[in-house]
This record gives structure tokens, sequence and C-alpha cells, in this order.
């Protein structure tokens, strides 16, 4: 591993000591990385473990904006880290970090998941939508992490599934009407109603705090 | 990160940055974890388990095979050496006459003159049958000088005693009918009587030669069916020579991560397969069938690529500049590591980073070893006619070899001009297919007799043909 490093830091072009060292630390990081996912691949429980204690945080945050419950979001996670660990084989490295494939595995099972329980996507409330809508941003300016996912989890499973897949996997109305098997109006009227819900939700514990 | 989020930079943000959670908020129970061990722990469990009952299984039934086939073979070596007891039992026997007839004559009971009018033809035989008498007489001396017994009580078990064992080697009634010697007074050899005595077995009466040759007969006859019986009561009833032809393509749809949507079919091609066929009759109608076989699968997988292009690992050559790109794509068998050198003429409109697509296809060569273990049920006789067979096959991959079919760039600008493939490790070596066949038994001659059927196996595992249809021929020859 020295000898890598030593490489990287001839073959490397940048100048600075400091962009040197970061570049030299990511690069520690990412074979460290490899050697683990190699050792999980190989059956090895600790390699698990450590992915396991590495991801998980991050996987659960997930799982919290798809459900509507943290055992819920829990259930999601075990079976999102199950079924990764189970396709750890067909992880490529060159492809991507393990952190956005398994990330997509855990949107995917959570996806699945919500498409079993059939997402109930509300009748479109039009009236005085525009309206609630043009102070929305006044009332969402600073948000904090928890309160979004908290907000998030109060909404029905139809808002709060494309107010995911709109804001936080950044797909546009018509990938999202594909994944949901919906119109891509029905996509649209739904997120506008996630975020009026989102915005009264956010009042409303504003008022309690 | 800062903790502080709105909806436009929630929008911007990238999942990663989605990060700053170790909050208490963020970490999920510890049961999560003993959940998802327990389930990891569970599946290698099973996993190692299905492996161990199919070994188990494949070697409790060679060990049974090889243990049946030796006993067999000890039947036959143990019926050997029974029917030489017989000839030394023989022997005695006449060594027993001679001394009877000797006594007989020291009597004068019997006639010197049916000695000397023996024939010419008798001669014969009597000097045949003294070169197989152990070389000469001094063996027949010594065995008379060892067996000789010193009262008539003695020699009177003895003869008993070998008449006791003969009765078990044969049946009692053939031997009683093939000589009666029971009620015959052996005669003790003592003294000068002894050393005078001329051992000369092969001069005896007509009568006594007669009965000694029937004798003999019978004992081959005895002996024959006794020799053959050992071969009817072999382990195995049926042996052949079979050949497979699996005729249909089969496709394979592969379950791929969704980061590795680029398969864009998997095909098996039509193959052929050959194995030796066992059977052992049960009853009149069942029967139990091994047939291990070998089978090479061929497996092809295309692949849409799209890659992007990239300038800054470019190598510049004269005329051109390549790119090398490696990937680890998903194959029913396991993944393959591919290294790919694609190239672009200087004045391309390629750019930077822009996707070249690129079809691609690989060939597996997959080796397998098959060993399916099946009841058979004939409809009508043994012989002939219409049969079906329930089986499972537990198969083993052996090999699997890696070939690059097709390397086809669209871009009229870029060319895949090389690519070299790998397997990866996989851990899928085993499968377990049951299913059943179809088939019809035509008898050749007595002993030899051909077959032809129709099969349907269904892979109970993901590795391989999910389903299998195969048509087979045999040739075989029975045992019995």
């Amino acid at each position: 591993m020295f000898n890598f490093l030593f490489k990287m830091i001839k073959q490397k072009k940048e100048t600075t000591l400091f962009s040197k060292t970061a570049y030299i630390l990511s690069k520690a990081l990412q074979i460290i990385e490899e050697n683990l996912i190699l050792r999980a691949k190989q059956g090895d429980d600790r390699a698990y473990k450590e992915l396991y204690d590495k991801y998980c945080n991050s996987f659960f945050a997930i799982c919290l904006r798809y459900s509507s419950s943290r055992e819920e979001a829990e259930d999601m996670l075990q079976e999102s880290m199950i079924k990764i660990f189970r396709e750890l084989h067909s992880f490529d490295k060159d492809r991507g970090t393990f952190y956005t494939w398994g990330a997509r595995i855990v949107i995917n099972t959570n996806l699945a998941s919500l498409r079993k329980s059939n997402i109930k996507f509300d009748a479109i409330e039009s009236e005085n939508l525009a309206n609630t809508l043009k102070d929305q941003y006044n009332v969402l300016a600073d948000l904090e992490v928890k309160d979004v996912i908290a907000a998030l989890q109060e909404m029905p499973s139809g808002y709060r599934t494309v107010f995911n897949l709109y804001y936080f996997e950044g797909y546009n109305h018509q990938e999202i009407a594909e994944q949901l098997g919906v119109s891509e109006s029905t996509s649209k009227t739904q997120l506008m109603k996630s975020k009026v819900y989102l915005k009264k939700t956010l009042e409303d514990l504003e008022l309690a705090n | 990160m800062s903790n502080k989020l709105n909806l436009d930079r929630l929008k911007t943000n990238k999942i990663q940055e989605f990060e700053p959670l170790d909050d208490v908020f963020f970490k999920p129970s510890d049961k999560v974890w003993l959940n998802v061990h327990k389930e990891i722990r569970k599946k290698k469990r099973h996993r190692k388990g299905l492996i161990l009952f199919m070994l188990t299984g494949s070697f409790a039934l060679s060990l049974l095979f090889i243990c049946q086939q030796f006993q067999a073979i000890q039947k036959t070596e143990y019926i050997q050496p029974s029917a030489n007891h017989l000839e030394i039992g023989r022997t005695n026997q006449e060594s027993n006459f001679s001394r009877i007839h000797k006594s007989e004559t020291s009597n004068g009971n019997n006639e010197k003159g049916a000695r000397t009018e023996s024939t010419a033809k008798n001669k014969k035989e009597e000097q045949i049958r003294n070169s197989n008498y152990s070389g000469n007489s001094n063996s027949h001396k010594s065995l008379v000088n060892d067996t000789q017994v010193k009262s008539k009580d003695v020699a009177t078990n003895k003869l008993r005693d070998y008449y006791s064992t003969k009765n078990q080697i044969a049946p009692r009634g053939l031997m009683d009918s093939l000589i009666d010697l029971k009620n015959l007074t052996p005669y003790v050899i003592e003294g000068s009587e002894r050393d005078n005595w001329q051992y000369e077995p092969l001069k005896k009466s007509n009568d006594l030669k007669f009965r000694l040759n029937y004798e003999r007969k019978s004992i081959d006859k005895f002996n024959v069916p006794k020799l053959n019986s050992s071969r009817s009561k072999s382990f195995i009833n049926y042996i052949g020579l079979e050949l497979a032809c699996f005729p249909v393509k089969y496709h394979k749809d592969i379950e791929v991560s969704s980061l590795s949507e680029t398969v864009s079919s998997s095909i098996y091609d039509r193959t052929f397969g050959a194995g030796i066929q066992f059977e052992k009759s049960i009853t009149r109608k069942f029967a139990l069938v091994f047939n291990p076989g070998y089978r090479q699968d061929q497996l092809l997988t295309k692949y849409d690529l799209n890659i992007p292009y990239d300038y800054n690992t470019e190598e510049k050559l004269p005329t051109i500049n390549i790119n090398h790109f490696t990937h680890s794509l998903p194959t029913d068998f396991g993944n393959i590591r591919t290294n790919m050198t694609v190239s672009r003429a200087k004045n391309s409109s390629v750019g930077h980073n822009e996707l070249v697509n690129i079809e691609f296809q690989a060939r597996q060569m997959v080796s397998t070893l098959s060993l399916p273990v099946g009841l058979k049920y004939y409809f009508k006789k043994f012989k002939s006619g219409f049969y079906t067979t329930i089986f499972a096959a537990t198969e083993i991959v052996l090999s699997r070899r890696s070939a690059v079919d097709k390397f086809l760039s669209h871009h009229s600008l870029v060319h895949g001009d090389h690519v070299e493939i790998n397997p990866e490790f996989s851990s899928y070596k085993y499968r377990f297919n049951p299913g059943m066949s179809l088939q019809y038994k035509y008898q050749i001659t007595n002993s030899w007799s051909t077959e032809i059927g129709v099969g349907y196996a269904r892979n109970l595992s993901n590795l391989g043909r999910n389903q299998m249809l195969n048509l087979g021929i045999s040739i075989g020859k029975s045992l019995r």
C-alpha cells in the first residue's frame, strides 16, 4: 500500500501540499474500503459488520424519508442491507462508489415495498393550491434535516414518495411517472400537495416550538 | 454540510451530502444488525448444507455402488475355492476308493482279472488323470500318509466329516445320487502292508470308473450354474451408453443489480451430452437408475455498453488515439472482467465524456458433470416397451472458460479494437435438477437393447438453464 501511495505522490500533478495530502488520503480510504468489500465478498463476518457500521446511518436516513415510522424504516433498512450483502458480488467499484450503489438498492427496496402496499395518491384539490404555493418558501426557508424527515413521515405515502423522488433523488416528473406507474400530471399534483402538506406540518411544528 | 436546508438546496444537493448523520436520530436499533447477521449466516449455512448434502449423497451412492460390485466379485471368488475344495474332496474320495478297493482285493473278493482287462482308451484316460493329480504319485502317497488313521473309528469319523462338509456345499440329494459311500467301511492301512502298497488309483474296475466319471460330470454340472448364479446376483442389471441432445435454445433472464443494467440478452445454446447408464431392478416393474453424464453448455451473453469516452486517459499514437476501459459484467455464471481497448481517429468528432455505444458479446463454455439418480417404471415389461423415469440430478460445474464473440462500436469513428475477458471468482458450483422422462426400449438381441426418449428437468438453483428439455438415445447390454 505504501508503494502505491508513493507512486500516487509522484504521479499527481497538483502542486499544493494540501491537495496532495487530501488526494492521497482519499485514495487510501478508497483502498481500505475496497479491501473491506473484498473481504465481505469472501464471506468475512467482521467485514460485513464494518460495512454495516459505516453505512447504516446514511442508509437509515434514506429509509426514514420513505417510511411513515421509525419501525417501518428499520424494517426497510434490514431488508436493504440483506439485499446489499447478497448482491455484493455484483458490485463493481469502477462504476461507482459503494455508497451510491448501496443507496440505489435501498431506494429501490423502499419503492418496491411502497408499490406492494399500494401507494395512495389523493385526488386533486386544486382550489387555493396556487395561492398556497406562493408563500411556501417563506415558511420552508430554514429547516433542519430532522424536521424535514419528521414532516415527511407525517405525509401520506403518495406525497412522500413523489417528494423524495423529486427532491432527494433528482428524478423529473416523467421518470417518476414511469417508476411509479402513474401519469405525469399525477406526479406533479402529488408534489404540489406534498409541499402544501409539508408547509402546514412545519407551521404546526414551529407553533408547537 | 450545514444542518440547515431549504427545498431549493435539497434539490441541488447530492445524496452524498446528506450524510451528517452521526446523530442518534439516524442510528438504527441494534436488532437490525442482529437480524441482518442472522440472515447472512442462515444463507451461508443453507448453501453449505446444500453442498454438503449433495456431496454426501453422491459419495454415498458411489460407495454403495462400489460395495455392491465388490460383494459380487467376492461371491464369485468364494465359489471358485469351493469348487477346488470339491476337487480335493474328490481326490480324497478316490484315494478312499483305492484304499477300499485295495481292501476288497486283499480280501480276495474282487478279481485281479478285471484290472488286466482295461482297454487302451481307459489307459489313456488314466494317463490324463494321472497328470492331473498333482504331478506325480508321491504327492498322493504323502496325502495318504498324512491322512492315514490308526483306528477304524477315527477313519469313520473323518469320512463322516468329509461328507458333512460336502453336503454343505452341494445339495444332499445330488451328492447322494452321485455315489453312496456312507455304508462302506474304511480300511486302515497299517504296518508292512502300507509299505508294500502301491498306489494305483486309476486301475479300478469299469464300474468304479463309470461312477467316478459320472461324479465328475455331475460336479461339473453342479459347478457351472453356481458360477453363473454369481453373475445373475450382480448389482447392476443393465449398463448402457447414452447420448443426449438439448435441441432448444434457452433464454435466461439474469437478475442484474440496478447499476448493471447492460445485459441485452443471455442465451444458452443447443448442446449435446454423453453418459453411462446403470440400472438395478427392484421389482418386476420398478428399477433404480444412475446415469452419470458430461455436458458442455455454451452461454452467450450480449451487452449494450455506453462508455463515456475519456480524453484524459487516452494514449496518443501517430494516427489514432487509444483508450482502455475495464468493466465487471454480470453473466449467469458470475461476473466476467473485461479489459477493452477502444480507438478513435484523430479527426473523430467524439467529445470528452461522450457516451460511445459498444455492442459486446461474450461466450462461455461451461463443463458440467451430472449425477442423476432415478426411479424407473416399466409400463409393460422389462425387455421392451415404454417406461417413465423420475429423477433428481446433482450437477457439478467442472470448468468455465470464456471468450469474446463480438465487439462492435456503433460510432463511425470509434472502433472496438481489442477486448480481453476473464471470469471472476464465482461461488456457484452446484445445481439440483429434479425431472422426469418418457422412453421407449427396443430389444435388439436377447441381451442388447436400445432406448429413445424425451426428458424434462427443472433447475431449482439460479445457476444455468432453468428448464432442460432433452432428447436421448442409448444402447446397452442386459447383465441378467
